[in-house]
């Protein structure tokens, strides 16, 4: 695998090149500070850009078009990682050497409609997709409680929740915003992506990096760069949990527990938490699998897991309500346990880590996903975590547990026989 | 024997070895992983089976080739779960209507890992008191799925469509009748239907042949020492008609209304390869008229009918059946709007071209991934006993006249329809 990064005019574009795959794909990541009432609009926008542009202003022509285009695939994803908020384009295309020749500028053209193109007309998006798209928002925010788990995990955001930073899809205020979202007024948020957000672009295949090099610049370009900080948040260390427990007609209750992790060094985040997160509850010879599970038959599914750019761990499980104080009591006794672990635990952890990690290489997601947290928070390459795996010991996993503090215990459902 | 899958270069050697089990040999160049298969075809649809000898058909409860599935990974001296983490392989297994696979994907050590999987699947250790301990486990995984109301609808929509046909029963079985489930029950069920001649050993990535094929033979006696009776199962005749044509139900758990409109259509008497692409065709079709550029879509979308609308296709034996589903504030009016923007799309050259280069890439994508290689080869081997290795050929070759016999032809009077509601 070659990498390079090429410094562009006010953004920055990295070419992966390697032969393992039969499709080449194109990222094109934006980036910038979290902006909480943005989140509906931009939301809102990253699906809409996809939906129509001025050159395939009706929906089917747009579909048609990617079908030509080999089956192009195309997808734009919102999300909030850390104190940032990003969307993120992708377009994955069969290499051109098992299609026609000049297909990649092709596809980049496209991609280019889609980015500088929207389908705008006399300042304002085109009502009939902007409409759908909204009336497709409400409606999953409508859905969410269709899935129990989901539903959970949004619960108990906000009962996490301690500075009011945190939007959640279920408020009141959400809806207020995205009500407040018009065809005019999203201009202004696509202006601000494009103007104000930093850009990366990865793209991944079997390519020549010169000619990736010089098709990007010929079709993208961005007016300034302003290197937005990533800064993790980190919940407060709390003296008393806060225990929440919702009723809801359900055979399963969903238990959800937020630990805060204090004062870890970025070498502990990388390395030494996914070790301490597999042991206890992260594969299936974990403490949690075998004891909980296997031993004391108390729940199907068990894990635990921390959550990216924050200093929190979260166990999630789904059991019956009535096991609820024994199976609180067996996590804590296998969180204690984690103080006093066996040299085969890490062993095995580790080896079960760079098995994970090569099968990464098989997928260019992960390998994608890889490079952006390298560029954004410096992390290391996948083929670099293999080497720095080995150095973690013993005792940097066991003093993992007592930086650990219960925060919220979070309880949903299960209230029907 | 070595086949070659023809425009997309991907090999499978096959082995069939002396005691029955074939196995099926991938290669992938450039590739750090190995991913293994056991399959058996023995799924959940299976309660009544005889040895070809006996005079009456043993019945048991639904729910034991997925219980079988769980006991399999359990061991007497060493949990295959902890065997496994010794080598940093990953280990599962999956139960469905004709099938139950066990797998294990990794880098080091396949001989050993590949040697424990082997004996765990032919050594069953299945006693009272661990049958009474997974029971709660799986208690609790039927609790999760019967909390979603997708899958509560799924299961109605196969209730309405079949009669008697055994899809009808969750693949889990039921808290009751998991409840009646002994390790009787298991054993009878394992030594009838875990047998070489009725299993299959994938083994695709980074990987030696030489080493798998001694693997395989140093355990020959655990693999071959099993009942050498013939099975035969006892299928209920399954009508042509649906079984029950509309309904309108109310759904806890949902809060948007659904409706699933499916069409059940027989394919007795057709010979596999035009099964497979009688359903190819059918695809091409549903995504003329419904698909996200189809006028039905999006007219649909602009007239806010649904929010969403999806299809699909898929073979249960002789019939094929297409599920259309749509969520939407008011469902019903969508109903007349189905047949209608179907009598009136038309799939001319240029669609079917179109779909034709969609579909060839679709294909050649699944053949980069070594674990979705052995999807393809099991789905082939257990909907049509074959493999279809000119595939891109079969599906370059379609002409419009296929399509619009095949478009012509369905059948309008067999449907089922439900209407679910918020409760």
């Amino acid at each position: 695998m070659i990498t390079k990064k090429i410094t562009l005019e006010n953004y920055n574009l990295h070419v992966i090149k390697l032969e393992t795959f039969k499709n080449v794909m194109i990222n094109i990541r934006f980036k910038n500070i979290y902006e909480r009432e943005m989140i509906p609009a931009l939301d809102l926008l990253s699906s809409l850009l996809i939906f129509t542009n001025k050159r395939y202003n009706k929906r089917e022509d747009f579909v048609n078009k990617e079908m030509d285009l080999y089956d192009l695939d195309v997808n734009s994803s919102f999300y909030s990682k850390g104190n940032n908020n990003f969307i993120n384009f992708s377009a994955k295309m069969l290499n051109e050497k098992y299609t026609e020749k000049g297909m990649f500028w092709k596809v980049l053209e496209f991609l280019n409609n889609i980015i500088y193109e929207p389908n705008i007309t006399d300042g304002k998006f085109d009502s009939e997709s902007f409409n759908i798209i909204k009336k497709d928002i409400k409606n999953d925010i409508d859905t969410i409680k269709e899935n129990p788990a989901n539903y959970a995990m949004i619960r108990f955001y906000e009962e996490l929740d301690f500075d009011g930073s945190y939007l959640s899809a279920l408020s009141d205020e959400y809806k207020t915003l995205l009500d407040g979202i018009t065809e005019e007024n999203l201009v202004d948020t696509y202006n601000h992506l494009i103007n104000d957000f930093d850009v990366d672009i990865v793209v991944i295949g079997d390519v020549d990096i010169d000619l990736v090099t010089n098709s990007i610049k010929r079709y993208f370009n961005f007016s300034k760069r302003n290197e937005s900080s990533s800064e993790m948040i980190i919940y407060p260390k709390v003296n008393k949990p806060n225990i929440v427990i919702n009723k809801e007609k359900s055979l399963q209750a969903k238990l959800i527990i937020g630990y805060t992790l204090d004062k870890l060094t970025s070498k502990e985040y990388e390395f030494v938490l996914p070790l301490f997160n597999i042991i206890l509850g992260g594969y299936s010879n974990s403490k949690f699998f075998k004891n909980i599970r296997e031993k004391y038959s108390l729940c199907y599914s068990i894990n635990s897991n921390s959550i990216g750019r924050t200093n929190l761990l979260i166990v999630r499980s789904g059991i019956t309500k009535s096991n609820y104080d024994k199976v609180l009591s067996c996590i804590k006794k296998e969180i204690k346990s984690m103080k006093q672990l066996d040299k085969e635990d890490l062993e095995d952890a580790k080896k079960y880590y760079k098995m994970a990690i090569n099968d990464a290489f098989e997928s260019m997601s992960d390998i994608v996903l890889n490079y952006y947290n390298h560029i954004y928070y410096d992390s290391h390459l996948l083929e670099e975590k293999l080497e720095e795996i080995d150095k973690v010991t013993l005792k940097d996993v066991e003093n993992i547990t007592d930086k650990l503090t219960v925060n919220t215990i979070y309880l949903y459902g299960g209230d029907s026989k | 024997m070595i086949k070659e899958f023809e425009l997309i270069g991907t090999k499978v050697e096959i082995e069939k070895l002396d005691n029955g089990l074939t196995v099926f040999f991938i290669p992938f160049e450039g590739r750090k992983k190995y991913y293994i298969e056991y399959l058996t075809r023995y799924g959940s649809v299976v309660n009544k089976f005889k040895n070809i000898n006996d005079k009456k058909f043993t019945i048991v409860p639904f729910g034991i080739a997925h219980f079988l599935e769980h006991k399999l990974f359990e061991d007497e001296k060493l949990e295959p779960f902890t065997f496994f983490s010794k080598y940093g392989t990953d280990c599962n297994a999956s139960t469905s209507y004709e099938y139950t696979n066990y797998y294990i994907k990794g880098i080091y050590n396949l001989k050993e890992c590949l040697d424990y999987l082997i004996k765990s699947v032919n050594t069953p250790y299945i006693t009272d008191k661990n049958v009474k301990k997974e029971r709660d486990i799986i208690k609790e995984e039927l609790n999760m799925y019967n909390d979603d109301p997708y899958t509560k609808l799924s299961r109605k929509s196969l209730e309405a469509i079949f009669k008697n046909h055994n899809i009808r029963v969750d693949i889990g079985g039921t808290t009751k009748t998991i409840q009646n489930i002994t390790k009787e029950d298991l054993l009878k069920c394992y030594n009838a239907f875990y047998k070489p001649e009725n299993m299959y050993l994938f083994v695709s990535g980074n990987f030696n042949k030489e080493e798998v094929l001694k693997v395989l033979r140093d355990n020959e006696e655990i693999i071959s020492n099993k009942d050498k009776n013939i099975v035969e199962i006892k299928k209920e005749v399954e009508p042509y008609d649906v079984n029950i044509k509309y309904q309108e139900i109310n759904l806890k758990g949902l809060t948007m209304p659904k409706m699933l409109y499916s069409f059940k259509i027989s394919l007795a008497g057709y010979k596999e390869r035009d099964k497979y692409m009688y359903r190819h065709i059918m695809k091409l079709i549903l995504f003329k008229v419904f698909g996200p550029s189809s006028n039905f879509f999006v007219e649909g979308l602009k007239e806010k009918r649904f929010t969403d609308f999806y299809y699909s296709a898929y073979l249960v034996d002789d019939f094929l059946i297409v599920e259309l589903a749509t969520e939407s504030d008011n469902p019903k009016a969508v109903i007349p709007l189905i047949k209608e923007y179907y009598d009136k799309t038309d799939i001319d050259i240029i669609d079917l071209k179109r779909y034709v280069k969609a579909s060839i890439v679709r294909e050649i994508n699944k053949f980069d991934d070594s674990e979705r290689i052995v999807d393809i080869l099991r789905y082939d081997l257990l909907s049509f006993n074959d493999i279809f290795y000119d595939r891109l050929d079969m599906i370059k070759n379609v002409t419009t006249e296929e399509v619009t016999k095949i478009k012509d032809n369905l059948d309008f009077d067999n449907v089922s329809i439900i209407v679910a509601s918020p409760k």
